[in-house]
């Protein structure tokens, strides 16, 4: 497996069909989408609701099949049933509401489920669910029912179920949205740490682009088709554009931005807000120095 | 707040009795009840108060628990005793005032049955006490896996438990919440007549029921996603060990039996 | 005059149990006719214990609330009144729609009033036209709805009771931009036409910043601040001790406060920021010119 196209996607075309309708309605949400992620990467993907970003994500999964182009993760086709397991191991999926997701009464049992799927070894699972606990900062409320934690904590019990599997990769779709902001900023810095010091391949769906900034790639998605890809300092320069489908761009980006378009002479592609001050203030000193001359 | 209620009861220890294995706790709880049964005298009900104080000693479960699992059920305690003490007519007279009558023998019978209520009550609760309810489902699950060969899906069974037991606090909660925002448009669910509260349940109902079928969808989502595909070839990371304290408790159990049979060949004869 | 005032409002849960926390600590707010006040604080910060008392779902453990310079509490039949007086929309309010159409969801709490039918109707299609809901979505069932429709609906339904103040619980949670910009822009609407008093909790400071006449931190229990947003981004140091994330642009602005530059410290808009630059390096100009 070379580390080009971990995940690939090639031309998928995916549609929901409402079975209730006579004769059933069928709504294309993916119109030939082609997206490739390579081991390691750290990709955020924006769009707003109904995008087709979560779709998409879930093709990656094997919860949604195309109806037509391919989907591989790991050189296996989400077509092919017998991969199933295999797929899913090895790509793990994080939902938006973490009440939703988590099975058990216990977290440590919670997080134990899908290796208990698995048929693995009894001790193994024990090791590798302490592991995963420690590694999302969970461990010590391991024998804590789940419905008495901070959305925060579910949400890392929810990332560590999925990292027991011991996954190459994890989806995230819309891991924060329901958060409050501490509990943001604890999913995030979990993520990004899986991603450093793991180099688990992380796909982050999310409209929150302070979360998208923080991601070496960000793949825009517009009415079922990719719109941009990019780095965050190639994307989010193009305000405009991303505001013309409804999203938003980090302030510290945006107020560049502004002052560019008043005619000041700052770099484009400032996303942070430390390179933001440092721009604004080496404007302040130049400004001043010619006052003085 | 809804969401601080406790489930099962549970409390969590480290008596020999909480360390014994849950399938030992629930085939020795229900022998403990059969034997209750069988006890044909006080004198073998006796044996079994003197046993399951014993036990509550052990398990360190404080006695106040003992009379929270009671109360619920005095209602019925009292409508035995009250039946058999007024309805028992053999024996000798003890008290009689119109058609009143109370005989030695209905007294008797009364204290027995009240006795035998109230043993099986506080007996029982010792197994929710100390036993987690996830390790209760688990040992259910375990010891009716004989049935699978019958056809009886066992496991999903036991797995509806468990999600059971992991949603009702959620459920709870979120009914709190609608039952709010509802109050807060101004329905009233206290006030008004049966047919009023009927409706009024109505707002509540439909959102709850609502937000239930979508959890569960999402849950089984969730759960394919982690490789769930039923029982088959799945393993377990919490072992049931039986260790000698489970084979204690069989020899303690033992004796409250030949007790209890004891008592009952020696008064018969 | 305050239309909702706190003395010595005190909230305890689980009195006499091992789990006793006090919610509320002493809380002394005037809220006044008219304004938008934006609360804020992190999760247990007390916030949604103080909102759920301004309509009566909660009783004080001590202390009173006054809605109109009236303790309702005093007086049971009150309550109902109360909880018209002050509507009380929840967070994720789209999972209380019930009714078979997204029009009687609206009239639930009109009819609930006691209102004749003739006004019911008025007010569900005032309402849908303040949230902008279209006819034939009125008579479609709320849950053929999106997300952000069931949302707006829902809100209406509250609108509906055409409450004197409207208390807004995390209005835009979960919504991507353009849905929060939507519904902001409703409640700003909103507030513009029927200029009762509106209270918008939220996490986010960025939007509180923008809408809000003035803001209410709360933090463990207690008032931390409430006051104008320049008076309370002035403060943003403090506001970060106690764990509230500041919006960006008033974190750039003190970053660069602290490289020397002489900025107001209030600054929590873009374009407010944006204007301050400008102007800053305009004078620069301008000096040099002279």
């Amino acid at each position: 497996m070379s580390a080009e196209g971990f995940l690939e996607a090639k031309n998928v075309v995916f549609s929901y069909v409402n079975e209730s309708e006579e004769p059933p309605v069928k709504n294309e949400v993916l119109h030939g989408v082609s997206l490739s992620v390579k081991k390691g990467e750290f990709v955020a993907v924006l769009g707003h609701n109904g995008s087709g970003k979560s779709t998409l994500a879930k093709c990656f999964n094997a919860i949604n099949i195309p109806d037509s182009g391919t989907v591989t993760v790991a050189g296996m086709s989400t077509a092919d049933e017998e991969k199933l397991l295999e797929i899913r191991k090895t790509a793990g999926m994080v939902f938006q509401n973490p009440d939703n997701q988590i099975v058990a009464t216990i977290v440590e049992e919670d997080c134990a489920f899908a290796l208990e799927n698995l048929g693995v070894e009894p001790s193994e699972i024990r090791r590798r669910v302490d592991e995963a606990l420690k590694t999302v900062g969970m461990y010590e409320y391991r024998m804590h029912a789940p419905h008495k934690l901070s959305g925060g904590q579910k949400q890392r019990v929810a990332i560590a179920g999925i990292l027991a599997m011991k996954p190459d990769c994890i989806l995230l779709d819309e891991p924060t949205a329901m958060l409050d902001p501490r509990g943001r900023k604890e999913v995030m810095e979990t993520i990004k740490r899986l991603n450093a010091e793991q180099g688990v391949t992380i796909v982050l769906i999310t409209h929150y682009m302070e979360e998208a900034a923080q991601a070496k790639r960000v793949v825009v998605i517009d009415g079922g088709n990719i719109l941009m890809d990019g780095t965050p300092r190639e994307i989010f320069p193009q305000v405009e554009k991303l505001k013309s489908i409804g999203l938003d761009v980090p302030q510290a980006t945006e107020l560049v931005w502004r002052l560019r378009q008043r005619g000041y002479d700052l770099p484009a592609d400032i996303i942070t807000e430390e390179e933001c001050a440092e721009a604004v203030f080496g404007l302040f000193k130049k400004s001043s120095r010619e006052r003085v001359l | 707040m809804l969401k601080d209620i406790t489930l099962g009861q549970f409390f969590p220890g480290s008596s020999p009795i909480h360390k014994m294995d849950a399938r030992f706790k629930l085939i020795l709880t229900v022998a403990f009840i059969v034997m209750l049964f069988m006890a044909k005298n006080k004198w073998g009900l006796l044996i079994g108060a003197v046993f399951t104080l014993m036990t509550f000693l052990i398990s360190r479960i404080p006695f106040t628990m003992m009379w929270k699992s009671i109360k619920p059920i005095i209602p019925l305690v009292m409508f035995t005793a009250v039946l058999n003490l007024f309805f028992v007519k053999t024996g000798e007279e003890l008290f009689k005032w119109k058609f009143i009558l109370i005989t030695d023998e209905g007294l008797d019978t009364a204290i027995f049955m009240v006795s035998r209520i109230v043993l099986l009550i506080v007996g029982s609760s010792l197994l929710t006490y100390t036993t987690s309810p996830i390790d209760l489902t688990d040992a259910i699950e375990r010891l009716l896996s004989p049935l699978k060969r019958f056809g009886v899906p066992v496991h999903a069974l036991a797995m509806m438990m468990t999600i059971a037991l992991r949603f009702i606090p959620t459920l709870l909660e979120e009914t709190d919440k609608i039952m709010n925002a509802q109050k807060a448009r101004g329905s009233e669910l206290d006030t008004g007549s049966f047919r009023d509260k009927v409706k009024g349940m109505i707002p509540i109902f439909i959102p709850l029921f609502v937000s239930s079928f979508r959890r569960a969808e999402e849950l089984a989502t969730a759960m394919e996603c982690r490789c769930y595909h039923g029982g088959e070839g799945r393993t377990r990371m919490k072992q049931l060990h039986i260790t000698y304290i489970d084979w204690i408790g069989c020899i303690y159990m033992a004796i409250f039996i030949a007790g209890v049979v004891a008592a009952n060949i020696i008064i018969q004869s | 005059m305050a239309v909702i005032k706190t003395e010595d409002l005190t909230y305890v849960y689980g009195e006499k149990t091992p789990f006793r926390h006090v919610a509320l600590d002493k809380v002394n707010i005037e809220i006044n006719e008219g304004e938008i006040v934006g609360v804020i604080g992190h999760t247990g910060s007390g916030k949604s214990t103080l909102i759920q008392h301004f309509n009566g779902l909660l009783n004080p453990t001590s202390g009173r609330v006054l809605v109109d310079g009236e303790d309702f509490f005093k007086d049971k039949k009150k309550l109902r009144e109360v909880r018209f007086k002050v509507g009380l929309v929840f967070q994720y309010p789209e999972y209380q729609l019930f009714e078979e159409t997204v029009a009687k969801d609206i009239a639930y709490g009109p009819k609930n009033m006691g209102l004749d039918s003739d006004e019911i109707d008025r007010r569900v299609k005032e309402s849908a036209r303040l949230v902008g809901l279209t006819d034939e979505q009125l008579k479609s069932s709320p849950f053929d709805l999106s997300g952000g429709q069931k949302r707006r609906a829902a809100i209406a339904g509250v609108m509906a009771m055409e409450p004197k103040v409207l208390i807004l619980d995390e209005p835009a949670s979960g919504l991507d931009p353009r849905g929060r910009e939507q519904i902001f822009g409703m409640i700003k609407q909103y507030h513009e036409e029927r200029g009762g008093t509106v209270l918008i909790v939220s996490h986010s400071m960025e939007d509180i910043a923008r809408y809000a006449d003035r803001i209410l931190v709360m933090n463990s229990g207690k008032v931390f601040c409430f006051d104008k947003p320049p008076e309370v981004f002035r403060r943003s140091a403090e506001l970060e001790s106690v764990g509230l994330a500041v919006p960006q642009i008033t974190r750039i602005i003190n970053r660069l406060n602290e490289m020397g530059c002489d900025l107001p410290a209030d600054v929590y808009t873009v374009k407010y920021a944006e204007g301050l630059i400008a102007e800053r390096l305009g004078a620069a100009r301008k000096n040099m010119g002279v």
